[in-house]
């Protein structure tokens, strides 16, 4: 009785600390994407999505904060969208023969 | 008390109600401006507060979800707050878009002008203002006032058309006498060679020389004086076309020039043909054989030819028509080694000049 107990203890446990790890997660995502979308130039050549992922990545911390994991864990997603994004209109923009004078 | 904390909670929940209801109403608002700012390419000319407005919009939706009207209300401030800024810098900020004008061409147009009408410009037209086909480069062709097809400028006779006989036909006058014999072209058998109207205009014709045309002359291949040209019956001397031939020598004193009584005669005859022809001019020529000097003997054929010449002159020839000339032994007729040679050689000639 007591070992059921312990598991159900537990089992539960897990699944409370699943939420929490997985915004984690999807946080660092983010946060790296945003990070190298900047290395990129986004925030000059792409500023639209650049500052969208950042504020996405901004309210899920939020969020997270919050403990409304589900939703934290959409802005990340959404935030790593915007990220992407902005990094591959920053690598196109530099790819881009220099405008004639 | 119960029921006091129950009115607060109602008055609460109704308060809260109304705010997300008002809330909802902003969100809506907010939505058509940034539609609007997007319209108004919001996207270039402020990205960033356009991106944080949508971004506020979508949070303020999702604390409504959550019920928290309050955080929401905060965010539609926030997103109000950058749309009204991306509204406002787009309004300064020209819309990116190409306008592809058509652009009018500078054209420069040459025209060639054309004065005178006349189809030749005047860049090409020699006469500007005087119309003109193009074969005489726009000018007009020159006037032809006798219709000869000579212009009048270069028709020495304008009035007068070129009668185009094959005679002077590029001065433009009408040449109707082309020899100018007197004798009109028209009658003219000869019309480009002279000749007198007895012979239709042709030329005469003196076979013999003898100054009397062919036509006249009854004898028109012997010399002979006028009337009829025929020869006379001379006893001592013969006309020839080249000289006067005589049948015997002139005698001279020996060693003088002085001619001998018994020469007179044939000279009478000589003179007598100069005489039948009055146009004929004789060189008298004396000639001697080569005995003694040379210059004796052409001093003294000089002398002699001079004294016939005297002769002749006093029976009435004019001394112009005389020329005399002593030539010595130098033009020899036969050999001066033997008696009869030197005889040959001791002579007088009398050579025609000219019968006409």
């Amino acid at each position: 009785m007591v070992l059921r107990l312990a598991l159900a203890t537990i089992a539960l446990a897990l699944l409370a600390a699943c939420g929490p790890v997985q915004t984690t997660a999807k946080l660092v995502d983010a946060d790296r994407e945003i990070e190298a979308a900047r290395m990129a130039g986004a925030a000059r050549t792409s500023p639209y999505e650049f500052t969208g992922a950042q504020a996405y990545y901004a309210k899920a911390r939020e969020l997270e904060g919050r403990a409304r994991y589900e939703e934290a864990v959409q802005l990340a997603e959404h935030s790593v969208e915007l990220a992407k994004l902005a990094r591959t209109n920053a690598i196109t923009a530099s790819n881009r023969p220099p405008e004639a004078p | 008390v119960k029921g006091r904390r129950l009115l607060v909670l109602v008055a609460l929940a109704v308060l809260a109600c109304a705010t997300a209801g008002k809330v909802r109403e902003y969100t809506q608002v907010i939505r058509q401006e940034i539609d609007k700012a997007k319209r108004s390419n919001a996207v270039r000319c402020a990205p960033k507060e356009l991106a944080t407005a949508e971004a506020q919009l979508a949070f303020a939706d999702k604390e409504l979800g959550f019920g928290n009207a309050g955080r929401a209300q905060d965010h539609i401030a926030v997103a109000q707050r950058n749309v009204q800024e991306a509204l406002r810098l787009s309004a300064s900020c020209a819309p990116m878009q190409v306008v592809i004008t058509k652009q009018e061409k500078k054209i420069i147009e040459i025209t060639k002008t054309d004065r005178d009408g006349d189809g030749v410009p005047d860049v090409d037209d020699l006469c500007p203002d005087v119309p003109g086909p193009a074969e005489n480069h726009g000018c007009p062709y020159p006037k032809d006032s006798d219709g000869d097809g000579i212009p009048d400028d270069i028709d020495r006779c304008p009035l007068d058309p070129e009668d185009k006989d094959g005679f002077q036909d590029e001065d433009g006058c009408p040449d109707p006498d082309n020899d100018g014999d007197g004798i009109i072209d028209k009658l003219d058998a000869c019309p480009n060679d002279p000749g007198p109207l007895e012979n239709m205009g042709c030329p005469d014709i003196d076979s013999d020389g003898d100054g009397i045309p062919d036509r006249l002359d009854k004898c028109p291949f012997e010399p002979g004086p006028a009337p009829d040209g025929c020869p006379k019956k001379y006893t001592l001397v013969e006309v020839k076309k080249e000289k006067i031939e005589i049948k015997q020598q002139v005698h001279f004193a020996t060693a003088k020039f002085r001619v001998l009584p018994d020469s007179f005669p044939l000279l009478n005859q000589v003179a007598q043909v100069l005489q039948d022809f009055p146009k004929m001019r004789v060189s008298i020529e004396g000639h001697t054989d080569n005995v003694g000097g040379e210059a004796m003997n052409m001093k003294l054929s000089q002398r002699r030819a001079e004294a016939v010449r005297d002769y002749l002159i006093s029976r009435g020839i004019s001394p112009q028509r005389l020329e005399a000339i002593g030539y010595g032994p130098t033009k020899p007729l036969a050999s001066n080694k033997t008696a009869k040679g030197k005889g040959k050689n001791r002579r007088t000639e009398f050579r025609i000049i000219s019968n006409e």
